[in-house]
């Protein structure tokens, strides 16, 4: 899927996940998870907000979620992105609630609400990025 | 229980500051922020050594502010409406101070501000959107149309429903002078306006433009020559959770929140939903009136969607909401302007649009994982 094309940049990094993007240029979609209560959390910090136990572990998720929410954006904001196009909400199986698109963007159908979905990561030309793919 | 009073309201004329963006602006924020204090303090009937309490808005500088005032206060912060009232109401409770001018102004349209785009205000703060941009997902109008699908989806709202909104703000901005939008939409209007982040619309969203808004709170027990507004009840519950507050936001859409806040104003207040005669709902967008209704219960089993249809919110109904035309149609003085409508109203001073009877008011606010709530009230007033 390198044929993807360029996105926009991350515009600035969260002191702690730097982890969650290497893992993302490895092809591995990662959560932290508290050593202690299990807790899956994202975004990444120095403790688990559940139980207070230091120095959660980068862990590797599942993919499986399914979709909670979607939208359309009309408006162009982007060089990268012309509208329209799809964002959606996946809840993970891990707990999270996490934005991606549907897809690589292009013809297709819409998401339709709580269908399931797998994230796997698609290197685009300057980033790799979990993407939602509909599992049907 | 509180005991601070509004004693002073005053704000600029939005109307005829709404202009196209200026190569050489009249004004700015600063500017606009005076008028709209010299108006309070004047609609107060104070003088300047009696402020010794000042809070500025997000967009103005505390110190610059209080330099342009010429005050030497001896307490303020700057803050948005919404910490920010609170914080006044707790200096004045605790005695930092008795006299509190509350001040704000913005330029946005004029500076040509855009929310959203490739910029995301409040990335380094709160991690917002920081993770998204790549996805082309960095407004909140974004944001809220993932609320509004899926409450599209679980049948609590239709989009005809949510139309009720914008259509009943600008019935009441109608009637208001000051108000941006004035021109009265129909349901066909509403859903023929252009989609921005879908299934949200333009007309779903609030206008960018100019102005200013001034309150002077003062401790009840020092007001005795003006009408008595008293702030009677506040609460606030906050739910900061996960990039951008996702679950207790679009999944939880704050209702326990809600639930906390209006428990806890009733059980400070001797009034409940029987004495409220007016709601007063921050809505920088639409959906945020349906998320608040369906948050306080307010629509009981009638539910969101039919309580907004049945004209409930809108002029005449039980709770008519946000009778200026709120952020959508009067003016976005994010949630500022709200403030000094609730005050004309209880004083009767609304003109064309002067809620019958009213005695007390309730405004809400439900943002970036806080929700709080006010319930003002004009003290003469037994239940």
């Amino acid at each position: 899927l390198s044929e993807a094309g360029r996105r926009p940049e991350l515009e600035r990094l969260n002191f702690y996940d730097e982890p969650f993007w290497e893992a993302c240029r490895a092809g591995q979609f990662v959560l932290q998870q508290c050593r202690s209560c299990g807790h899956r959390m994202f975004p990444g910090g120095p403790i688990c907000p559940k139980c207070w136990t230091d120095a959660p572990e980068w862990k590797p998720a599942s993919g499986n979620g399914t979709v909670y929410s979607w939208m359309r954006m009309h408006r162009q904001y982007f060089d990268e992105l012309p509208p329209p196009y799809r964002c959606v909400l996946v809840e993970l199986e891990e707990g999270p609630l996490f934005i991606t698109n549907f897809g690589v963007e292009g013809p297709g159908r819409d998401p339709v609400i709580n269908e399931p979905v797998h994230i796997r990561i698609v290197d685009f030309e300057n980033i790799s990025l979990p993407i939602a793919f509909p599992v049907t | 229980v509180t005991s601070v009073c509004v004693i002073g309201v005053g704000d600029t004329d939005y109307a005829a500051l709404y202009k196209p963006r200026q190569e050489h602006p009249e004004h700015d924020a600063y500017g606009l922020a005076t008028n709209a204090f010299l108006a309070a303090v004047e609609d107060a009937g104070v003088c300047k050594e009696e402020i010794d309490g000042l809070v500025t808005g997000p967009q103005t500088s505390y110190n610059r502010l209080a330099q342009i005032l010429g005050l030497e206060p001896n307490w303020g912060t700057s803050a948005d409406i919404h910490s920010g009232i609170l914080a006044a109401i707790g200096a004045i409770s605790s005695g930092l101070a008795s006299c509190v001018a509350m001040v704000y102004g913005q330029a946005g349209r004029s500076m040509g501000m855009v929310y959203g785009r490739s910029y995301t205000p409040g990335t380094d703060r709160f991690l917002a959107y920081t993770y998204y941009r790549p996805y082309g997902f960095t407004s909140q109008g974004a944001l809220y149309a993932m609320v509004a699908e899926r409450m599209f989806s679980e049948g609590v709202l239709t989009p005809e429903q949510l139309g009720q909104v914008a259509i009943g703000s600008r019935q009441f901005a109608a009637l208001n002078p000051r108000a941006v939008k004035r021109e009265p939409i129909d349901l066909d209007k509403y859903l023929s306006s252009r989609l921005i982040a879908e299934p949200l619309r333009l007309l779903d969203y609030c206008m960018v433009n100019d102005g200013g808004v001034a309150l002077v709170l003062r401790r009840s027990d020092e007001v005795t020559d003006r009408p008595r507004i008293r702030i009677a009840a506040a609460a606030r519950s906050d739910a900061i959770t996960d990039a951008d507050n996702l679950v207790p936001r679009v999944k939880h859409r704050y209702r326990q929140q809600y639930r906390k806040i209006r428990d806890r104003l009733f059980s400070q207040w001797d009034g409940g939903w029987s004495s409220i005669g007016a709601l007063y709902i921050y809505d920088s967008f639409s959906i945020h009136v349906p998320i608040a209704l369906e948050g306080l219960g307010v629509a009981g089993t009638e539910g969101v969607g039919n309580f907004l249809e049945s004209g409930a919110t809108a002029i005449g109904g039980r709770f008519p909401t946000n009778t200026h035309g709120g952020n959508l149609s009067e003016s976005y003085m994010q949630g500022w302007n709200h403030q000094a409508e609730i005050v004309r109203q209880l004083r009767g001073e609304a003109g064309e649009r002067q809620v019958p009877d009213l005695s007390a008011a309730l405004y809400v606010s439900g943002g970036g994982g806080e929700v709080m709530g006010l319930v003002y009230e004009r003290e003469d007033v037994s239940h």
